[in-house]
């Protein structure tokens, strides 16, 4: 498994932890796997970012158009790392999934057709708002990843994420973590086209 | 992968684990049995020291500053202990008086410096490259590129330091220091101190007994370039395709490896005293030589004076992260070719930025709300999240040079002013931990100097911007547990400040604070006003009632908004024409009252009163609002 992944968002959103499942993931998995950070004035809420490299890769560095998959805890910095995203040209379409409040997570007509032609596939779900029904906005960034582990293309299956959180998570935290992911896939179960939302 | 590492035979691992660069010199600094770590924190080698901490039976400390801590490693290696230290790239600057002389007198047990290079500025004032600390102070570098290399890169390290007697420069950068991987570990090996030695021609630095040591210097220099020549840290990858070769270390041998797998590399590890004749051997195989450094031209000119034609910054860029789609291009460039042009991306429309901001209810915006409010004033600045009051709204500060600047600046305008500017008030900001670290010299020669000018020490308990570490004034150690808690006033007063004109205030008492400035900027003479209030991230900050805004009393003035506070936002915007025919424009706020912890800084400036607790009942219903 070959696998480039960005995962935007901002400071305090927990990207930092959902790069840490990431690797956790690729560690069970016994892949080689690197997630490079850049944090120090970010997390002052400022746009952060972790580029996820897994598999047989030298460099830690994701390069624009090479991501295949964008997995973003908020719509703005999903936009702002857009370019980093591959087209169809080199393989198939790669995934991108945004916590959007919306209706979509990408408004703009033409940034969505953009995207279509590049045959990338947008999931696109309210995490926050299922975090904050949970009265755990905290767990925006793992309901999210339960969302988005339960669709195709995604690099890691449902139970993997699973795992992850079970091996990463305090006892105090582990049910709600695992209640996150599960409602999370909840929100697949109804799924609708590439560019459409999962109402909440 | 990982380099063969020499002398060290690394016993079988007995588990892998995912580990930072900076956690993976943790975890070997520990294993190599030092007993003494001491770091100042400072992006992006923070978390070294924070992980170290961790560990049982060595002594960690937070120094007040990173000369501070190199001074602590050369006197615990005095005693024969293994001993570390840690910094970022300007860190190396303060400590280099100690280590432009600490290289004479060596190491005796094995002592290690580790700086970070923020390669970037992603939380830096500049951009540095430490490896000429290695040729300027005659030191050897060893620079890993990745979490496994600097684990055994650090192992190696106090092997080196002690067999060569000689302090060793570990070089790390961000995607070192920051980047997660797989590393396999080790146990902690003891390391008893063989003990301390009288030897003053050693140890005493006098000119005599420096003088003395100096030849000695150069030929363990002579000496470790022949260990660097042969080291297994540096090799040689012969490759297939000979039309270009590269010389990379660190990350950006993992760039080149990346994008030219099939490249003649040679990868130092042992970067200082480098490798000349493995040089000649690579150039000798290629058509071309391309020299990848990350970020100065050093090795480049040095490649070039010992009669090597090679490329380098005439292909690349000068400063900044390198990548494979940086290197990639340039190639194409040198042999010759147009680059292809980059595949389709999906190019975002407009998106705003989102710079860091002060946390909601931070202390300091109280500051910098009052210093927007006062006309005719200089403010110096200085280095933390205060820095940020030189931005949007407050655009408070007129100057951020280095740690500490702040003091000596404000003297330079005091004292080099002239008509044009005699009626303006000085005001020097500085923040408790960087007060500590360099401040206080800088504010005795206020004093001594005479100088009139206005402190404004923000003490919000910790070091803030690089993640809440402890400091002398916040009474507690790096481990968390109590520690001798020092008094900013006292010290303040014994800097030669008049008690008088030493006055602790509440930043978010504004009234107060407006009042306090007012009046020791029309003191001729120095004075620090001490505004205590604990960082919002540290254990210390108490949370109070939201707030929010009452939308049938808000007046769209937006006098909330000059506070800065990131939980405040712009419900509606409208232009209204004054019966005096000026038009102005007014915006309608509300606040985010899952950001808001209220502080109630916005409270003080609302005209209207708009702004009211939320009521307990109203909270939840708030939240839900999707």
């Amino acid at each position: 498994m070959k696998s480039q992944a960005i995962i935007a968002g901002i400071g305090g959103q927990g990207v930092l932890f959902t790069a840490r499942v990431f690797t956790e993931m690729a560690r069970l998995k016994n892949l080689r796997v690197s997630g490079s950070q850049t944090f120090g004035m970010s997390q002052r809420g400022g746009s952060v970012m972790t580029h996820m490299k897994i598999g047989e890769f030298d460099s830690p560095l994701v390069g624009e158009g090479d991501a295949d998959l964008l997995f973003a805890l908020d719509c703005m910095e999903a936009h702002r790392n857009l370019p980093y995203l591959r087209s169809q040209q080199n393989g198939s379409g790669a995934l991108c999934v945004v916590n959007a409040p919306d209706q979509t997570a990408f408004p703009d007509p033409r940034v969505a057709g953009l995207l279509d032609e590049m045959g990338v596939i947008v999931h696109a779900c309210d995490a926050a708002a299922v975090a904050l029904r949970m009265n755990h906005p905290m767990v925006t960034n793992l309901v999210l990843l339960g969302f988005g582990a339960s669709r195709e293309h995604f690099p890691f299956t449902y139970d993997e994420v699973r795992e992850a959180i079970e091996a990463l998570s305090g006892p105090a935290q582990l049910a709600v973590n695992l209640a996150a992911l599960e409602q999370g896939r909840a929100l697949c179960s109804n799924s609708g086209s590439p560019l459409s939302v999962i109402a909440s | 992968m990982a380099a063969v590492m020499p002398q060290l035979a690394t016993p079988p691992a007995p588990s892998r684990l995912l580990l930072s660069g900076n956690e993976a010199v943790a975890r070997a600094v520990w294993e190599s049995g030092v007993r003494v770590a001491a770091a100042y924190p400072g992006t992006p080698a923070t978390e070294i020291i924070e992980s170290l901490a961790r560990f049982p039976d060595l002594h960690t400390e937070w120094s007040v500053n990173e000369k501070v801590s190199m001074e602590v490693a050369l006197g615990a290696s005095m005693t024969g202990a293994r001993a570390f230290c840690a910094m970022k790239h300007v860190g190396l600057n303060v400590a280099s008086d100690c280590l432009m002389t600490m290289t004479i007198t060596g190491a005796y047990g094995g002592l290690v410096i580790a700086v970070a290079d923020d390669v970037g500025l992603s939380s830096s004032q500049n951009e540095q490259d430490s490896r000429f600390w290695g040729r300027f102070a005659h030191l050897p570098i060893l620079e890993p590129a990745d979490s496994q290399e600097a684990y055994e890169m650090t192992k190696y390290a106090f092997a080196l330091s002690e067999q060569y007697e000689t302090p060793v420069l570990l070089r790390l950068t961000t995607r070192i220091c920051h980047v997660k991987a797989l590393v396999s570990v080790g146990e902690r090996e003891a390391h008893e101190p063989a003990g301390f030695i009288k030897n003053p021609q050693r140890w005493v630095m006098v000119p005599a007994h420096a003088k003395a040591r100096i030849p000695g210097l150069f030929q363990r220099e002579e000496t470790l370039r022949g260990v660097s020549e042969t080291s297994p840290l540096n090799v040689l990858e012969p490759g297939r395709d000979r039309r270009v070769g590269f010389v990379a270390s660190g990350p950006a041998y993992m760039h080149v490896k990346e994008a030219f797998p099939d490249a003649p590399i040679l990868k130092l590890g042992f970067s200082y005293p480098w490798p000349l004749e493995k040089m000649r051997a690579l150039a000798a195989m290629c058509d071309k030589l391309l020299v990848v450094e990350e970020t100065e031209l050093l090795l480049e000119t040095e490649i070039k004076a010992a009669g090597i034609a090679c490329h380098g910054k005439d292909v690349l860029p000068r400063m900044g992260e390198l990548s494979p789609q940086v290197l990639s291009p340039a190639v194409d460039r040198l042999l010759g070719k147009e680059p292809p042009p980059p595949a389709p991306a999906a190019t975002p429309m407009k998106v705003f930025p989102r710079p860091p901001t002060l946390c909601a209810s931070c202390p300091h915006m109280g500051i910098y709300y009052t210093l927007s409010q006062i006309k005719n004033i200089i403010v110096t600045g200085d280095i933390g999240c205060y820095t940020l009051g030189a931005g949007h709204p407050w655009n408070a500060l007129d100057s951020t040079i280095c740690m500490g600047a702040t003091m000596g600046v404000a003297l330079g305008i005091d004292k080099g002013r002239g008509e044009v500017d005699k009626n303006k008030r000085i005001l020097a900001v500085i923040g408790d931990s960087t007060f500590m670290h360099m401040g206080m010299q800088g504010l005795l020669n206020i004093t001594y100097n005479k100088g009139n000018i206005t402190v404004l020490l923000l003490d919000n308990n910790t070091t803030g911007m690089t993640g809440g570490q402890a400091t002398p004034a916040s009474g507690r150690d790096i481990h968390g547990q109590e520690a001798p808690r020092v008094s900013l006033a006292k010290v303040v007063e014994a800097l030669g400040v008049a008690v008088e004109h030493i006055r602790i205030v509440d930043p978010y008492e504004l009234p107060v604070l407006f009042k306090t400035v007012r009046e020791e900027i029309k003191h001729e003479g120095p004075s620090v006003i001490i505004a205590q209030r604990p960082c919002v991230l540290t254990d210390g900050f108490k949370p109070f009632r939201p707030y929010l805004v009452d939308e049938d009393k808000c007046t769209g003035c937006g006098n909330c908004l000059d506070v800065g506070c990131p939980a405040i936002h712009v419900t509606r915007r409208d232009k209204v024409i004054k019966p005096s025919g000026k038009e102005v424009e007014l915006a309608f706020a509300n606040i985010d009252n899952q950001a808001c912890t209220g502080c109630g800084l916005c409270v003080q400036p609302c005209a209207p009163d708009a702004i009211q607790h939320v009521a307990r009942h109203d909270i939840p219903i708030h939240i839900v609002k999707s």
